[in-house]
């Protein structure tokens, strides 16, 4: 499964990554759900005629009960600088059932053609329409008598990275932000949205209080938690609603997190978001 | 609960497998077809040939000739309606796909089968349909079919489809496309058949809990889902019913994930109807796996119409109906994933039906 992903960006294998899929497969991707090869090849088709065929930079893989995770960082013939997918893949062996895609449309926004034929110095990602969801309201609050999802409630772990792991989520689920200090090691470094580059972990706290910023009455939901053992990390996938207050319109968030874990802190995580599909699919 | 081992699952199957059944008989399925292996089979293969592979004819073999076909927005009666409304939707969608993505079951009583079948489409407007003009867009949509079978032949059926989340990404607006609808007029019969149910429904004691309609611990558990969150309002047991990161799809584009979320969904989905009820009008249950159990549940809501978007103002308090189905996956006695549908387009096209006919009543009687 792995291989025809990125078979599929290096090599345009469009067919090999087809075959794996059936007809009732879900691939997300941009805020939008393609059902089978069918409505998927037009989003795989979009990318490699807007960038090229891709040579892959680094590719990292992950093994969950239930999902696979693969990050790579790409490099696009046509763009001067790298850009990453990430990938959560549900699938049996023989056949994909469901991916949740995350395509870092920012960077892809901050990034430049090699051969400036093209007019723009800047690359607009051509996005599907979004699926037009309807987010509803809701009470945001966390009562003490109201149950909400922590990842050692859904996941098995054991119990140190348990511990980290249900830490890590009170930074997004309660704004506990003191946790940066003791979470992270000194030299952890963080991946976002916009960037392939790591940084200094504080580049994390920056990007949540943008979120506090642009979102009020936010409300963050574990969707899955996997965790690989061989490797110590886990990937979360998550949501993050809330009013977007320059328009007063309930909005979602979908998010793909992936956190390294040694001797019981957080030494590396990536966090990746897909803002200009968000922007569109809300009218934001 | 049905509790054959190797029926057919298509959870994973290529459409290759599902045409190509490989597994010995299943079930006696007496007066079928010798090549059905089970009902699963029966409606995932019937379908594909009828709609994917465009043998409309086929009808006049899977279907009976009296076949009553209940829609919220429309009712048809026998085999002719079957095919002219077939060809219709394939004329409008000429690339419809139906994918089964469930088929859960009951054996009932007389070698009749009861089958909830539940598929998704991906189809492409390129010609008028009951929306308006060709858009030329493609969308995907849940359709929840529930059909009695009886020797080879569909002999009654219930569908609905969620034509909101469509509409919405064909580019149009629900309300809009409602009103559009409204001007079609209905069957004296669609329109008899709203009135007995509604006021069926509507005569039930909400707050007393509804006797279940099959045996077992499920169905006392979906009975206990819909009186507690539908019948009783009662949202803060949402956690009796659903896992922490249970999903949830209602019609028209309602997501969730999560208690907080469904709850959300609840509350501002009965807001437009406040003083709701249901009734669970048939249930069937299929193992899905070893640990999960499929739950399918066809419900009718009646109450009165609370708009909540100032452009159906005029239609506050007209009486509500919805002929809804739901899938429930339930592992662990909590439910994991929902799929709801009902259509939401129909249910405001009737509203304006409704509210015309008072208007010109009330013309008539003033004149």
């Amino acid at each position: 499964m792995i291989k025809a992903i990125i078979d599929l960006y290096t090599k345009a294998d469009i067919e090999g990554l087809s075959s794996k899929l059936l007809r009732s497969s879900r691939w997300q991707q941009h805020h939008f759900t393609a059902m089978g090869a069918l409505q998927a090849q037009p989003l795989w088709l979009s990318f490699l005629a807007q960038y090229g065929v891709s040579e892959c930079v680094s590719h990292t893989h992950s093994v969950g009960a239930e999902r696979e995770t693969l990050q790579l960082v790409l490099q696009p013939k046509k763009l001067k600088n790298p850009v990453r997918l990430t990938f959560v893949i549900k699938h049996n062996g023989t056949f994909i059932k469901s991916v949740k895609c995350v395509v870092d449309t920012l960077s892809l926004a901050n990034n430049e053609y090699v051969n400036t034929t093209v007019n723009n110095s800047s690359v607009i990602p051509k996005l599907p329409k979004s699926d037009p969801i309807i987010v509803s309201d809701l009470d945001n609050q966390l009562h003490p008598t109201t149950f909400h999802a922590t990842p050692s409630a859904i996941c098995e772990l054991p119990s140190h990275t348990a511990r980290t792991l249900d830490n890590w989520w009170q930074i997004w689920q309660t704004n506990n932000l003191a946790q940066f200090e003791t979470l992270y090691t000194p030299s952890a470094t963080a991946v976002l949205a916009g960037n392939t580059q790591p940084q200094p972990i504080s580049a994390l706290l920056d990007c949540h209080l943008d979120f506090t910023q642009s979102l009020s009455r936010r409300y963050a939901q574990l969707e899955t938690v996997e965790y690989d053992s061989t490797q110590n990390q886990a990937t979360l996938c998550w949501t993050l609603d809330g009013s977007f207050n320059a328009k007063n319109v309930r909005v979602r968030q979908q998010i793909i997190s992936v956190i390294s874990i040694s001797d019981n802190q957080i030494t590396h995580e990536v966090t990746q978001f897909d803002t200009l599909a968000l922007n569109q699919q809300f009218a934001l | 609960m049905n509790k054959h081992n190797n029926m057919t699952q298509p959870y994973w199957l290529p459409l290759s497998s599902v045409l190509n059944p490989q597994g010995n008989k299943q079930q006696p399925l007496i007066g079928f077809d010798d090549e059905f292996v089970d009902i699963v089979d029966y409606i995932l293969r019937i379908t594909h040939r009828i709609w994917e592979q465009k043998n409309i004819g086929l009808c006049y073999r899977y279907y009976a000739d009296v076949c009553p076909v209940f829609t919220l927005g429309a009712y048809g009666e026998n085999i002719e309606d079957v095919i002219q409304g077939t060809l219709k939707t394939i004329a409008a969608f000429p690339d419809r796909s139906l994918i089964g993505e469930n088929v859960v079951f009951s054996e009932e009583a007389n070698e009749h089968y009861y089958s909830s079948h539940l598929i998704s489409s991906v189809m492409t407007n390129t010609g008028n349909s009951e929306f308006g003009p060709a858009t030329h867009k493609t969308g995907r949509v849940t359709t929840i079919a529930d059909c009695v079978c009886f020797e080879n032949k569909i002999v009654k059926e219930w569908l609905v489809r969620d034509n909101g989340f469509l509409v919405k990404q064909l580019g149009l607006n629900i309300i809009n496309v409602a009103k559009h609808m409204a001007n079609i007029p209905s069957k004296e019969k669609h329109t008899q058949w709203l009135n007995d149910e509604f006021n069926r429904v509507i005569a039930i004691d909400q707050r007393v809990a509804s006797t279940p309609i099959v045996e077992g611990e499920l169905a006392a558990f979906a009975h206990t889902w819909l009186d507690t969150l539908f019948n009783q309002k009662q949202f803060a047991k949402v956690h009796e019913f659903y896992s922490l990161t249970a999903t949830q799809q209602w019609p028209s584009g309602r997501m969730a994930t999560g208690l907080a979320q469904i709850n959300g969904v609840f509350i501002q989905f009965f807001a437009t109807c406040p003083d709701a009820k249901l009734t669970i009008d048939h249930i069937a249950i299929t193992p899905f796996d070893e640990t999960t159990t499929d739950v399918a549940i066809r419900w009718s809501l009646a109450g009165h119409f609370n708009p909540q978007n100032s452009e159906l103002s005029e239609l506050k308090q007209q009486p509500y109906f919805i002929l809804g189905a739901s899938h429930l996956r339930i592992k662990n006695k909590k439910i994991i994933e929902e799929i709801t549908v009902f259509d939401e387009v129909a249910l405001y096209a009737n509203l304006f039906k409704a509210h015309a006919l008072v208007n010109k009543s009330q013309w008539e009687e003033n004149a």
